[in-house]
């Protein structure tokens, strides 16, 4: 039955990607499981492409950082400790990468992010939001990005972030006041 | 009033690009292809490196063992450490990662070692040191770095200098540094097990519980991570002649 084999395949595939957990992706991924690489990254690509967007403003900039963060973390999977999760050490990438391009952008004498250059999504109606949190300054943006985005607690944002937990909690209390001031006006 | 959910709604909302899913399957298949490739030239120079081990490091092997007891009854008190065992690289690892060789900080000096001591006795001197006194003992003393990926130097006067990045050695092959094993009694809860094994390696003694085991094997060195004065350097180990950078740089 040659109509059999492609149908089971990709019922197996999509099983994986709902249910398997990371961890036994990774393990799979480290052995050179493409199948496994690619429901890792289906699974965390959008929101690691958000958060490097929201922090940087910048449509190309999320490109960048995506492409390198997925690409050097599949690359160095067997650094990974097998008794940590795949989600927090995959974002302290991203985030890494992203603040490297953010550096990079400064010293090559780019402008600092604003609202006026913080809207490519115009188009899409998302300009005002990126607005606010671009007027955020980013040691601000960070941990609400973290917190709101991406759903860790202050305490793993400390962690992820190598900043005390009572610096986090009051930057996250800051940056919500200005959003929420902000986004009371607009409405 | 706006309320987390309305904030966090609106970063969830925020659109991705149209040709994301495309990015994502080259990326995917970029990096699993240069995996596979790495692979490959891993397993040949793995052949090469037991070859090397075999023919002149196989002489040096060693086990340090400590019972917990003695990690306990550290007289110093915590935060007395001497600054350079404070600053270990191989014992104050944080983050996800393992750390490899790789990884390591350029600029951390070696100890110097008299005339006679043998790899295994001096990786014995310091753990000792970091486990229970937080000291260096006499007779031996702070020297500079070694060249990176080198554990061992043996000099023209018979002293030996190990180096303080990865005084257990690292696999030659993938660069992952060998780190002194940590046996936890059963019923400590799992989520204070990490905080225990970093009280062990920063010699926190008095956060330790007492049927805590720390053992350490020191393992052969392969020939490209020993250096002897006056003689040829051999070639460095083929995951140091690597460039690849830490995924969290």
């Amino acid at each position: 039955m040659p109509a059999a084999h492609p149908v089971h395949r990709a019922r197996r595939v999509y099983t994986r990607r709902v249910d398997t957990p990371d961890g036994a992706l990774v393990r799979a991924a480290r052995r050179g499981d493409r199948d496994a690489a690619n429901a890792l990254a289906e699974r965390y690509w959008d929101d690691a492409w958000r958060a490097a967007y929201a922090i940087t403003g910048r449509v190309d900039l999320a490109d960048d950082v995506a492409q390198d963060a997925f690409e050097r973390a599949f690359l160095h999977l067997d650094r990974l400790d097998d008794r940590r999760p795949f989600r927090p050490w995959l974002h302290r990438i991203v985030l890494n990468r992203t603040l490297d391009l953010l550096r990079a952008e400064r010293r090559r004498g780019a402008v600092e992010i604003t609202p006026e250059i913080a809207a490519p999504l115009d188009d899409t109606g998302h300009g005002p939001f990126m607005d606010m949190v671009a007027g955020l300054p980013l040691e601000r943006r960070i941990p609400v990005v973290l917190r709101y985005l991406l759903d860790y607690t202050p305490a793993e944002i400390a962690e992820l972030t190598d900043t005390p937990v009572g610096t986090i909690g009051s930057r996250i209390s800051r940056a919500l006041a200005d959003l929420r001031a902000t986004m009371e006006v607009e409405r | 009033m706006i309320g987390d959910d309305d904030i966090a709604r609106a970063f969830r909302d925020i659109p991705v690009p149209a040709d994301a899913d495309e990015r994502r399957r080259r990326v995917v298949d970029r990096a699993m292809t240069t995996r596979r490739k790495r692979r490959t030239r891993r397993r040949t120079a793995l052949v090469a490196c037991t070859l090397s081990v075999l023919a002149g490091g196989g002489a040096v092997a060693g086990h340090v063992d400590f019972q917990g007891s003695l990690l306990g009854r550290r007289d110093q008190p915590t935060g007395t450490l001497d600054p350079l065992l404070a600053a270990l690289p191989w014992a104050t690892n944080r983050g996800g990662s393992l750390r490899t060789i790789d990884d390591a900080p350029s600029g951390t000096g070696s100890l110097r070692f008299a005339a006679g001591t043998s790899y295994p006795a001096a990786a014995t001197v310091l753990l000792r040191a970091v486990l229970t006194t937080g000291r260096l003992p006499a007779g031996v003393a702070q020297a500079g770095p070694l060249p990176r990926g080198r554990v061992l130097m043996r000099r023209a006067d018979g002293a030996i200098l190990l180096s303080l990045v990865a005084p257990f050695g690292y696999d030659p092959v993938t660069g992952r540094v060998m780190l002194p094993s940590v046996s936890i009694p059963g019923d400590v809860p799992s989520g204070d097990a990490s905080r225990i094994v970093r009280a062990v390696l920063r010699g926190e003694g008095s956060a330790v519980p007492d049927a805590t085991r720390v053992s350490a094997d020191v393992a052969p060195l392969a020939a490209c991570q020993v250096l002897r004065e006056g003689r040829p350097a051999t070639a460095p180990c083929p995951t140091v002649s690597r460039t690849a950078r830490s995924p969290e740089g």
